[in-house]
């Protein structure tokens, strides 16, 4: 082979393998994206399919039941989502702050699978605060 | 008192900064004035800054709280340490700190200059000293550590608790010395392109702060995640969070940067990639400060954030980087491509390497811009899970880890030879034969795509150590001293590949076989995790320096012995009423027992229990591969064109 047909191989191979990257990429990322609701925008019949919610954790809402696990409502001043939820709460986590929680709707209940924390107690998350200044 | 002496300081060093510039490019005088002023001037920038540093140490030290950033971050009852560290633990101090770092920088470019050519070192030191200028400019204008408010407080408000923890004290200057270490690449870089003609052994003279600035990033990001481990209390190692990426970028640019390094030095091959690999290396630093400022991902690292401060790093970031693209991109030099193409050569490889992590990082930034990229043009607001970042990163580790061991057995120049192939085939035999046994003996019902990632992992190690077996007899009759100068090098690069391998290792195993319980349970339960028996006793307190502990004991128990009592906590601190989660974590040869407690009832917990096996490999692994490198910088060959990597 001359040293041109080497390289031609060579560039041709890298060219493939970065169209597979791509490929693998968008197929990864279709599977993956988490879309972010507030109470009033969720669709609660969308079964079945992961998302996070965000908004406040509704004053006097948090029941912490010995069977079912952990109970609170997630509201926007408009519309308002309960949330069950059996794992150990972040630490900031409090009554009329900023949440958000990933899980999936079953009749009507968000099941969270993850609570998103923060390192700062006084950030808002960015999306919980956008959804509520508009309303 | 403070407040004034330290803007006073910062004024200084930014008219230092300006005399700097002004004398490394005033056309006036000659070269060696010019240079004798720039670097006078460079001390002063640092010793201004370092002094504003101590100042503002002082001020958290002694509670001074007309200071608005100490009052917003201390607090008269803080234990001192966290005094100490807590200047880098809110916005303003960490952007000093990252100053400082930035002037030290310069300090020891000034320093130890070496046989570099005047011209090229005072082009260098005049873009650190633009960069310390902009960041003072940063500082002075958004950001100011020295701020005054009047009255002065009785009490600050205090450090935010989930700080106030030993990872406070290394993680961010460990982290920005990596971030910052590369500022001296790109200024070498940049007065290295501007120079054009220049043949000197310029990889030499950045190959040190490569190595330096990637010794302090691996290690800040291994503290980080270890951080992360153990105090925000989910038991993961790594979450594919924005900030973490951001560190991992310029990892992942850092780690390619030495390999071309390498090949430059050795080959002289590939010499504009290697400089823009230096530029790309700093760039993503910056954007990684810039996204955690701004505030614009989500993310669990969050500091206060403010879009007007963001906007700033956006301007230095975009005229940085700009600056510098313009100038590669004018200087650009064609390769000349007569040389023969010898495929099986270490060069391919490294190639290969730079291909492989040049791919890695871009499928990274992409998921990782993605939401923003999403919400401007649809308006939905998205999150990209970490399952994304695993299934599109595990390909190419694969790749880069059936790989890795090839490259350091072949020879720079030549096509490969008998020996490699030999050597090649033992680690091969050794693998196959360590899996085999492995399987056996220990573990009966691992699948087969964890085996074979396994598989890999130790692959990686055991080539790594056949490659430093002595290659033919000659080698075992030479003179102590000259096979030291020969090998010792070769040992950082191997002992930094093996301990990829560890990691790997560590990554696959505690992944795939890790056993996690979350429930409920009540006084005197018992519950079965892998070979343990884990008893809940009741709690207990503690009574700390600004905290009470709630402790929850537990029992673990082994073969109807008990083997460790484990105290995971609830944490009150007491002024500002916050309560952190501790874990408590009790180690088993290489595995980690963790522990975290939710609700604390009368009649019963909630805790979250979790056995990971050989997870301990992950940060051993990441400190043995930062200290392979520093081995490696602590015996460079001292020959330029030496086949040492």
């Amino acid at each position: 082979m001359t040293n041109k047909a080497k390289r031609l191989y060579f560039y041709t191979t890298a060219t493939l393998l970065s169209a597979l990257a791509v490929a693998l990429v968008l197929i990864a990322l279709d599977e993956n994206i988490i879309y972010f609701y507030s109470p009033s925008e969720v669709n609660q019949s969308e079964a079945a399919t992961l998302l996070r919610v965000g908004g406040l954790v509704k004053d006097g809402s948090l029941k912490i039941d010995s069977d079912l696990g952990i109970k609170f409502i997630i509201e926007d001043n408009i519309a308002e989502v309960f949330v069950i939820y059996n794992g150990i709460l972040p630490d900031l986590f409090r009554e009329g702050q900023g949440v958000i929680a990933e899980g999936k709707f079953i009749d009507n209940l968000f099941i969270a699978n993850e609570i998103v924390a923060k390192h700062d107690e006084n950030y808002m998350p960015k999306e919980v605060y956008e959804s509520l200044k508009n309303k | 008192m403070i407040a004034l002496t330290g803007n006073l300081l910062l004024l200084f060093a930014l008219l230092s900064s300006i005399a700097t510039l002004f004398f490394a490019k005033i056309p006036a005088i000659n070269t060696h004035k010019k240079y004798k002023f720039a670097c006078l001037f460079g001390i002063f920038q640092f010793l201004f800054i370092l002094f504003s540093y101590f100042l503002l140490t002082y001020g958290f030290v002694v509670s001074d709280f007309s200071l608005v950033t100490v009052w917003q971050n201390s607090e008269i009852q803080k234990p001192l340490i966290y005094k100490i560290t807590g200047v880098w633990g809110n916005h303003e101090g960490s952007m000093l700190l990252w100053l400082l770092i930035l002037s030290i920088c310069l300090f020891f470019m000034i320093k130890y200059d070496g046989k570099i050519p005047k011209r090229v070192q005072l082009n260098t030191i005049a873009i650190q000293t633009s960069i310390i200028f902009a960041f003072l400019l940063f500082i002075l204008f958004t950001s100011n550590p020295f701020a005054l408010q009047l009255p002065i407080p009785i009490d600050g408000i205090g450090l935010n608790t989930l700080l106030q923890d030993p990872g406070l004290i290394i993680h961010p200057p460990l982290l920005y010395i990596g971030y910052v270490g590369y500022s001296v690449l790109f200024s070498y870089s940049v007065a290295i392109m501007l120079e054009n003609k220049l043949t000197d052994n310029w990889a030499r003279w950045i190959e040190k702060w490569a190595y330096i600035s990637w010794i302090a990033l691996t290690l800040g990001i291994c503290i980080g995640s270890w951080w992360a481990y153990y105090e925000l209390g989910w038991g993961g190692w790594w979450f594919w969070d924005p900030v973490e990426n951001a560190s991992l970028l310029p990892w992942i640019t850092g780690t390619a940067l030495i390999h071309s390094l390498l090949n430059y030095k050795s080959t002289g091959q590939h010499r504009d990639w290697t400089l823009l690999l230096s530029i790309l290396t700093f760039s993503f630093s910056l954007i990684g400060t810039f996204l955690v400022r701004s505030g614009i991902l989500t993310s669990v690292h969050s500091f206060a954030s403010d879009p007007q401060r963001g906007l700033w790093i956006l301007i230095i970031l975009s005229f940085f980087i700009f600056f510098s693209l313009f100038i590669f991109l004018r200087n650009l030099q064609k390769e000349s491509e007569k040389k023969d193409f010898v495929f099986l050569r270490r060069g391919t490889f490294i190639l290969i390497n730079n291909y492989l992590l040049m791919v890695s990082v871009v499928v990274i930034f992409f998921g990782m811009m993605y939401p923003l990229l999403l919400e401007a043009i649809t308006g939905d607001r998205i999150t990209v899970g970490p399952k994304y970042f695993n299934i599109v990163i595990a390909p190419l580790v694969i790749l880069i880890a059936i790989l890795m061991p090839i490259g350091p057995n072949l020879s720079w120049k030549d096509n490969w030879t008998q020996l490699a192939v030999k050597r090649l085939m033992i680690s091969f035999v050794i693998t196959i034969f360590l899996i085999i046994s492995m399987q056996l003996v220990i573990y009966e019902n691992a699948d087969l795509f964890h085996l074979l990632l396994i598989s890999l992992a130790i692959w990686i190690f055991i080539a790594s150590i056949v490659d430093l077996l002595p290659r033919n007899l000659s080698e075992f009759r030479m003179e102590f001293s000259e096979l030291k100068r020969k090998n010792l090098p070769i040992i950082g690069s191997r002992i930094t590949h093996m301990a990829f391998g560890i990691m790997l290792f560590g990554i696959i195993y505690a992944s795939a076989y890790s056993e996690n319980k979350d429930l409920k349970m009540n006084l005197g339960d018992k519950i079965q995790i892998d070979r343990f028996e884990l008893q809940y006793d009741g709690f207990g307190t503690h009574i700390g320096e600004n905290y009470d502990d709630l402790q929850i004991n537990f029992s673990l128990i082994k073969d109807d012995k008990k083997i460790a009592k484990m105290t995971p906590a609830k944490r009150f601190f007491r002024k500002s009423g916050d309560i952190t989660t501790e874990a408590s974590i009790q180690k088993y040869y290489f595995d980690h027992m963790y522990i975290t407690v939710g609700e604390v009832q009368e009649q019963f917990i909630y805790a979250s229990v979790s056995y990971k096996p050989f997870v301990r490999f992950i940060w051993l692994g990441g400190f043995l591969m930062a200290f392979g490198i520093l081995f490696k910088t602590l015996f460079r060959s001292k020959i330029f064109g030496a086949t040492d990597a």
